[in-house]
């Protein structure tokens, strides 16, 4: 039976020429966008497969709740640098604790000159639960002595331009000499380790207790004792012991109640910090999973959403396939009869079909994978190494079974429940499977809808990305400088006098976090100091002197901070100030908070809400700016205000002499050198960062953008199907259509119309989903385009174009029948 | 072997009702050879479609070997219809992505027959059609008479007691037609219960009852004299399994 079944189908898909055809290339498609991500995910799951690991080996991971932000990271490969110190004394039956901190960009210099290099500070055990591919030095000893470091072969190039380096000297931020005692060749991709020099650990303790160690990427600042726990410094390995004493399963356990025991509590600190287990595998993908789901405050996963991107084209195709099979359902009413009458039971019917589909989807399967292999050689010319294998592998051939049983299933099971639902003396007689006529035309809406969500989000995302351009500093010379001040230890009053000397230099100034920021600390603030006060959330900045005329930002009302107010400056946290702290505001946020003439806001109160045990703080506002967001990124927040914290300046910002710009990029560097000589300064203008993002953000709307065009194309192949069979269908109608005086032009138009309902309707539905989520992405910026009918009428004008030149050359045919030959067929 | 009572069937569209069978009662005893003739639309049709088993009567009693058919779900139904009866239709309806060999095979496939058993009874009925040579020929490459001549091998495979035709010389020549009808006939003398929708008067006349239906009932009944079958050139040998 199961051979007839399998012949039946090829015989069917022999028939259908062209619907085969289309079926194939969308449930292809498809098909490719999941086996193309799971392959991904598959590459970078197993990281360091290349690389000898010691076994039972496992890294801490971090779940981290901040309940005041309402945002957290869950499975952060990354701890604290005192997790490890805990884990040790709590947990001795542990064969390994070793620490390695994250790879940091550190000023590293071999001579006069400094660059910047990707340096971890590790414990010597680290060299005995990885088998780096030592090419010079001692494997097992090359970080046992003070003062060591291992380096790749690339980094010793570009320092030493040689690889007989062992025994050199690096100094490390200016500071600390490391003699290299051993030299690493690549490590195969994909790999969590991506250091070009790492440094034992005692080197790090060592500038720490010099009280000089630059922070190692903080989190956002936090008063200790949380700050150890919260922190994300380390990559905190362990190595479970060999006899089994402790298991798995039983460390899981036994690390949530670790954390109970050792992380500290307050009742209004609103943070919670546990511990997991992961397996060194996973730590590029966990790594990515925890940043995204943090920082878009979802607790999303890229793994997850991904694959649910992808499942989402393929469902597209099934429909597509659904879609054409019940169209086809009325050609095949009589076999279907037949079979009925011989004695062929509905289960039978449907396992036919379901077979049928499953058959399409394996061959599309086979495309896929023949494609791939095609692809591969250009794959690996671009620096990933993948071999066909990846996709051999058990889990994935196991997914790939999955995946041709789910075509079967999702695309196969409601044309197969038409079919076999067929009454046997209706098909005698010669009537249609009646659902078999509804069904294509939802499967058409469905996926014109989705081909319409996607276009008018398209748009609306680049019309955002248009109005994002405003946000530049195209003609402005202002220079914003990469290095931190405490890890070039220098004193920001100082290097500005300095700068100030150059009369190529107009201004500077400074501010706590880096002036352009995508991921700005944000703040509530309102009128009143009652809790039910209306708030508005808002970009804090703390700044020093003059950053308002540095960055070209009016003053509207009020002052500006100013050195003859020496009340002006806030320092400390707030629990220790005396008097309302003064402000800047900018005009946004005057309107919002409800002062309709910026004058009225000069010495009024906005209260920051009470929060980690403290009560409301007042602040007085002091001057109003102009509005000139510094990124695009406000995260629901499009106002700013500014705290005045020369003492706290971290990161300087120059504005040149306009003109003079070669002098005056010389005459930075030159003071910056002369007083950090061994400390390399970053520069970029705002112009530039700002073109940077721009960039990335056009990346995103071209994929989105992509991701529309593809959809488009499969509801177009669906619609073009579907066309095919109706207008065969109707045939007969038209004929007498023609006969009682029916132009070809009229029948044309008739059907154009009745193939344009669908579109109309998908463009209907799609639409306030479309608006809702174009809302959600633009709650992301600082500045708002307004949604306008704009897009959704180009959705509509694009997706009606698309149809009808899809279905006029079927229309035309159908038009175009002699009346005659086809009553007389009747 | 066939009873109806006060058999009758409306067809519903929307709402209106169309009366195609009128309280319709008749009984065919096992072996008859049965024509039943009409004008067109006057529900000889629907009559064998009840027959059977592809529709269902509205109102009434269908008794087949005993056992009541009105009201049983559509699987038994199938199963009753799979291993008692066989179909002629006027449009051969036969499947044109299968050869000859496989359209035959069909009935047993659905009964689940053995492969091996399979192939020997397909052979077999090849053999007594005269279709042999053809086994691998699709229903496009072989005429009408041929055509036929594959559907009353499709009906007979599973060796089924009753045999309805309807129509199955309207879409032959005389000669064509003459020779299915004597394919019928030898069937119908090696044991088969055979009832004809036919219009022609010359084929029901080789019936040995013919029922007249006129607007949806049964307006005569009776026993015509046997004319002088032509003899069936194709069927070979009658096997007494047929």
């Amino acid at each position: 039976m199961l051979r007839h079944y399998l012949s039946a189908a090829l015989a069917q898909l022999r028939r259908f020429k062209l619907t085969t055809a289309i079926n194939l290339a969308c449930l292809a498609l498809g098909l490719a966008c999941v086996v193309l991500t799971l392959g991904t995910l598959s590459y970078l799951g197993h990281g360091d497969a290349a690389i000898g690991k010691a076994p039972r080996l496992f890294l801490i991971t971090k779940d981290l709740y901040a309940k005041s932000q309402r945002a957290g990271f869950a499975d952060e490969p990354r701890t604290g640098r005192d997790v490890g110190v805990f884990l040790r004394s709590d947990f001795p039956q542990l064969t390994a604790v070793v620490r390695r901190t994250a790879e940091t960009q550190f000023p590293v210099s071999t001579g006069p000159t400094a660059t910047f290099a990707s340096v971890s500070f590790a414990e010597p055990g680290f060299l005995e639960l990885f088998a780096l591919p030592f090419l010079s030095g001692n494997a097992h000893e090359a970080l046992s002595s003070p003062r060591s470091a291992v380096i790749t072969a690339r980094a010793a190039d570009r320092l030493f331009s040689t690889r007989a380096v062992l025994g050199r000297k690096v100094r490390i931020a200016g500071r600390e000499d490391v003699t290299i005692t051993g030299v690493i060749g690549d490590i195969p991709r994909p790999t969590h380790l991506s250091f070009e020099l790492l440094v034992s650990m005692d080197t790090l303790e060592a500038m720490r207790a010099a009280g000089n160690a630059p922070p190692v990427n903080p989190t956002f600042p936090l008063a200790p004792p949380m700050d150890a726990w919260a922190a994300s410094e380390c990559v905190t390995y362990v190595q479970l012991p060999a006899d089994g004493s402790l298991t798995e399963a039983q460390f899981r356990t036994q690390l949530r109640e670790f954390a109970e025991r050792r992380v500290p509590k307050g009742p209004s600190f609103g943070l919670t910090v546990s511990f997991g287990l992961a397996t060194v595998d996973r730590f590029y993908l966990d790594s990515v999973n925890s940043a995204f789901g943090g920082q878009t405050r979802t607790g999303l996963r890229v793994t997850t959403l991904a694959v649910v991107l992808a499942c989402l084209v393929l469902l597209i195709s099934c429909a597509n396939y659904a879609s054409l099979a019940s169209a086809l359902a009325v050609a095949r009413t009589k076999e279907i009869g037949i079979r009925k009458i011989i004695g062929a039971r509905r289960s039978q019917l449907i396992l036919q079909h379901l077979l049928e589909a499953a058959m399409t989807g394996a061959i599309a399967l086979l495309l896929v994978l023949g494609f791939s292999a095609l692809l591969l050689p250009l794959v690996r010319k671009a620096g990933l190494d993948v071999g066909f294998e990846l996709l051999m592998q058990p889990t994935m051939l196991g997914a790939m079974v999955l995946l041709v049983l789910a075509v079967a299933v999702v695309g196969g099971a409601y044309p197969a429940y038409v079919l076999s639902a067929t009454h046997p003396a209706d098909a005698i007689r010669g009537g249609g499977g009646v659902a078999g006529r509804f069904m294509p035309k939802v499967l058409a809406v469905a996926q014109f809808t989705a081909a319409s969500f996607l276009l008018v989000t398209v748009a609306i995302i680049q019309h955002e990305n248009s109005m994002l351009r405003r946000i530049n500093f195209q003609g402005e010379p202002v220079l914003g400088l990469g290095a931190s001040l405490t890890e070039a230890h220098l004193d920001f009053d100082r290097l500005r006098t300095r700068l100030l000397e150059s009369s190529h230099i107009a201004s500077v100034t400074g501010t706590w976090t880096p002036p352009i920021n995508n991921f700005p600390p944000l703040q509530m603030l309102a009128r009143s100091a009652d809790v039910a006060a209306p708030r508005v959330s808002s970009v804090q900045s703390t700044v020093a002197y003059d950053f308002f005329p540095t960055l070209g930002i009016k003053l509207l009302a009020g002052r500006d901070f100013s050195r003859e107010h020496g009340d002006d400056v806030t320092e400390g946290e707030r629990d220790t100030w005396k008097h309302p702290a003064h402000i800047v505001i900018d005009a946004a946020l005057a309107r919002q908070l409800g002062w309709a003439h910026l004058e009225e806001a000069i010495g009024a109160t906005l209260y920051l809400p009470a929060g980690f045990g403290l009560p409301p703080q007042p602040l007085q506002v002091i001057g109003v700016v102009q509005r000139r967001p510094l990124g695009f990124f406000g995260l629901g927040a499009t106002s700013n205000f500014y705290f005045l914290n020369p003492a706290a300046a971290q990161f300087v910002t120059v504005r040149l002499v306009p003109g003079e710009l070669p002098a005056g990029l010389a005459d930075v560097e030159s003071a910056w050198k002369s007083l950090a000589p061994d400390y390399p300064m970053g520069r970029q203008f705002f112009s530039e960062t700002l073109e940077q993002m721009q960039r990335t953000l056009n990346s995103i709307g071209t994929a989105i953008g992509g991701l529309a065009v593809f959809a488009l194309v499969i509801a177009a192949l669906g619609l073009f199907g579907m066309a095919m069979h109706v207008s065969s269908r109707r045939m007969r109608e038209i004929g007498i259509r023609k006969a009682v005086g029916a132009h070809t032009g009229q029948i044309v138009l008739m059907l154009l119309r009745d193939f344009s309902r669908p579109v109309i309707v998908a463009n209907v539905i799609a639409a306030p989903l479309a608006f809702i989520t174009g809302k959600l992405y633009l709650t992301l910026f600082v500045e708002r385009v307004a949604i306008t009918l704009l897009p959704f009428a180009l959705s509509l004008i694009a997706t009606l174009v698309v149809a009808w030149a899809v279905v006029l050359q079927q229309s035309l045919r159908a038009a175009r029948v002699e009346p005659a030959e086809v009553l007389q067929n009747e | 072997m066939i009873r109806l009572s006060s058999v009758s069937k409306v067809y519903r569209v929307g709402s209106i009702e169309t009366q195609a069978l009128i309280e319709v009662s008749l009984a065919i005893e096992a072996g008859e050879f049965v024509a039943i003739t009409g004008p067109s639309g006057c529900g000889k049709s629907t009559l064998l479609n009840i027959l059977g088993m592809i529709d269902a009567a509205s109102a009434g009693s269908y008794r087949l070997l005993d056992q009541e058919v009105v009201g049983q779900p559509h699987a038994a139904l199938t199963e009753l219809r799979k291993r008692h009866v066989g179909f002629i239709f006027q449009s051969f309806n036969l499947i044109d992505e299968l050869t000859v060999y496989e359209n035959i095979e069909l009935p047993l496939l659905y009964q689940q027959m053995p492969r091996a058993r399979r192939r020997n009874r397909v052979r077999e009925v090849l053999e007594l059609v005269d279709l042999q040579p053809r086994a691998g020929h699709r229903p496009a490459q072989l005429s009408g008479g041929q055509q036929q001549r594959v559907a009353v091998a499709r009906a007979v495979v599973g060796d089924p007691q009753l045999i309805l035709a309807d129509e199955p010389t309207g879409n032959l020549d005389t000669h064509h037609g003459d020779e299915v009808l004597g394919m019928l006939e030898t069937l119908h003398r090696n044991g088969a219960t055979l009832v004809m929708v036919t219009h022609s008067q010359q084929y029901a006349a080789r019936a040995q009852r013919v029922i007249r239906m006129l607007d949806g009932r049964v307006v005569t009944e009776g026993t015509e004299p046997p004319v002088a079958s032509s003899p069936g050139p194709q069927v070979r040998s009658c096997s007494a399994t047929i």
